[in-house]
């Protein structure tokens, strides 16, 4: 990060003359509809451009001048073509590694520290998700949901949060499991896209005001777009396959002679499981069915494009605004005027679930906390189980809030 | 470029009112269902239940205040019957189905307050009458808590909001009864669904 500042090559036009050569890193370039997304797969910088605009980077790959290739251009266009105010944009959007030898890679710093994990062989991953896998999945995901609608009783519900006396020891046993099939969902995500022979890399983050562990699967842009929805899935996947397993042991419960408490247990993973799968199919969050839907229509970066015309149509947009709007993909632009209402509906859903649910839930717990460590003394269970859930309750608001204050931070460093 | 150069013009007035107004309704939806759930976290006052078509199984027991206290332990005002089917309990329902050890009062009522049917044994009763009752509880899973209930000398309770039965021994006919009865006639406050299905029927002349 240091580096590029102290010699990066500045995204104006002006100053790429037309006897620059132009470095690029291992691009991929994989056709989409009418046009093309090539990117950096080791940067994870991804653009979409009209077929004169791979071919200008191929004439620039091959080692030729701004100026050679603008000729050729030029040439095969019939029009003058201005190739150093594209070359300026690809540096802006950080596909270019250097200029003449001057680093540039302003898109990169953004993800500086942030490593690409492959760890696992490609061919090591790919029975887990080959045809017979996926028949797997699908049959696990119709057994869930055909149990879930025929068999009431074996639905989850929030009264499934305490599954043992002690409210301590259940809030403690939930956030664990809680966080390992949120971890295992994310990590099949990435076993997929590695048996694609991909990388993908792993932070913490937020949606709305819940905090999540999110898998970075940029590099999927360098694939066609069909063999990009096995690794979005792939969490989902994983996801039916537990809760599967789950209903299907609840529901021999009797004839196994399973112990009751692990009974419950079950029924505190299907809780889970129900609540994760839920969750990932809210298309107005950047959720695993949003990719899906947002792959399926071609675009480029949807949800994005829909804040900002929603944005517009109840508010007044900046400038800068504006011009990002416009600046948008046409799919994108087409889809957003009807995934503004979805939007729309979403934030209402979010909204209630703020009011009737998160301010419930930490309020009751707050009233925990205060009168268990102000009234119980440390030799009763309220003191302990306050404590646990001051702990769990401090998490669930400084996660979100650290990952908001870093994104802002980050915000204000890239602009 | 048609389609990038129309979202750079300001939408026309009459589109900014028609967005406002579906913004506005779905606030409006939100606000009107959420003053309802809020209810749920106040805990149940002292309503009586409403009249039922059906002999009711167990015998009735006068509903008595029951708002949350903070733990379990907390001092808090008596119950009117053992085991308790109404009265003061903490603010979180901890789920049904099948305990080896025995449940607080102050859980257990809170359960009943959500319609569910607590079948409680006396830490005496004859292990073949234990596994007589798990195999009710496995059959609804969703409505039944069963657990050992130390206070109790002998016997089967069965407990649901404001009703309670106690049996001598355990008899399946006598407790699904109860159970099928009595599961969801009460949560935070007597349902509708359950009154409609057992009113008593309408006096001869009157609509």
């Amino acid at each position: 990060m240091t580096a590029q500042a102290a010699d990066a090559v500045e995204p104006d036009p002006a100053r790429i003359g037309t006897s620059a050569i132009v470095e690029f890193g291992e691009l991929t370039i994989v056709p989409d509809g009418d046009e093309f997304i090539v990117g950096d797969p080791a940067l994870g910088v991804f653009l979409g451009l009209p077929e004169i605009g791979v071919t200008a980077i191929e004439n620039l790959r091959a080692g030729r001048t701004v100026g050679e290739t603008a000729a050729i251009l030029t040439e095969d266009a019939g029009e003058d073509v201005d190739l150093a105010e594209f070359v300026a944009g690809l540096v802006e959007a950080g596909l270019v590694r250097s200029v003449n030898g001057a680093g540039a890679l302003p898109a990169a710093a953004q993800t500086a520290g942030r490593r690409w994990i492959a760890g696992v062989r490609p061919e090591r991953a790919r029975w887990l998700f080959g045809r017979v896998a996926w028949l797997c999945y699908a049959a696990c995901a119709a057994w869930s949901l055909g149990v879930l609608v025929l068999l009431p009783q074996y639905r989850p519900s929030f009264e499934s949060t305490l599954f043992y006396p002690d409210p301590a020891v259940s809030i403690g046993v939930i956030v664990v499991v809680a966080i390992v099939v949120g971890s295992v969902h994310e990590a099949w995500h990435w076993l997929a896209a590695r048996a694609e022979g991909l990388s993908a890399r792993f932070a913490v983050s937020r949606r709305a005001f819940l905090p999540v562990l999110e898998t970075d699967l940029t590099q999927l842009w360098s694939l066609p777009r069909r063999r990009r929805y096995g690794p979005l899935l792939a969490g989902l996947a994983f996801d039916f396959a537990v809760l599967a397993g789950c209903l299907l042991l609840r529901i021999a419960a009797g004839p196994l002679a399973l112990p009751p408490v692990l009974d419950r247990f079950l029924a505190v993973v299907v809780l889970i499981e129900v609540i994760q799968t839920g969750f990932q199919c809210l298309l107005f969050l950047r959720t695993d069915m949003y990719l899906v839907v947002s792959t399926a229509l071609g675009c480029q970066d949807l949800l994005r494009v829909t804040r900002l015309f929603l944005r517009g149509r109840l508010t007044v947009l900046s400038p800068a605004q504006q011009a990002d709007l416009a600046g948008a993909h046409p799919r994108d632009l087409r889809a957003a005027p009807w995934f503004a209402l979805i939007n729309i509906a979403g934030f209402g859903v979010l909204a209630w679930l703020l009011i009737n649910q998160w301010l419930p839930a930490t309020a009751v717990m707050g009233g925990w906390v205060v009168f268990g460590l102000a009234h119980a003394s440390v030799r009763q269970a309220g003191f302990w189980e306050g404590l646990v859930i001051a702990v769990l309750l401090l998490s669930q608001v400084a996660w979100p809030l650290a990952v908001y204050l870093k994104e802002r931070r980050t915000r204000g460093t890239v602009q | 470029m048609n389609a990038r150069d129309g979202a750079m013009r300001r939408p026309a007035a009459r589109h900014r009112v028609l967005w406002w107004l579906l913004a506005a309704a779905a606030a409006a939806i939100v606000l009107r269902t959420s003053s309802v759930t809020w209810a749920a976290f106040a805990g149940s006052a002292s309503v009586p239940p409403p009249p039922a078509s059906v002999a009711l199984p167990g015998r009735e027991v006068p509903v008595i205040p029951s708002r949350h206290i903070p733990f379990v332990g907390y001092p808090h005002t008596r119950y009117d019957s053992l085991p308790p089917t109404s009265g003061p309990h903490v603010p979180w329902v901890i789920m049904t189905g099948i305990y080896e050890q025995p449940v607080p009062d102050e859980l257990g009522v809170h359960l009943l307050e959500h319609g569910h049917i607590l079948i409680q044994y006396a830490p005496a009763t004859p292990a073949h009458e234990v596994d007589q009752l798990r195999s009710i509880a496995l059959r609804f899973p969703a409505d039944v808590l069963l657990a050992p209930y130390p206070r109790l000398h002998s016997g089967i309770a069965l407990t649901a909001w404001g009703r309670i039965q106690i049996l001598p021994r355990a008899d399946t006919a006598a407790i699904t009864r109860f159970v099928t009865l009595l599961r969801g006639r009460y949560d935070h406050g007597w349902s509708r669904d359950w009154a409609a299905a057992h009113a008593p029927p309408a006096a001869p002349g009157r609509s």
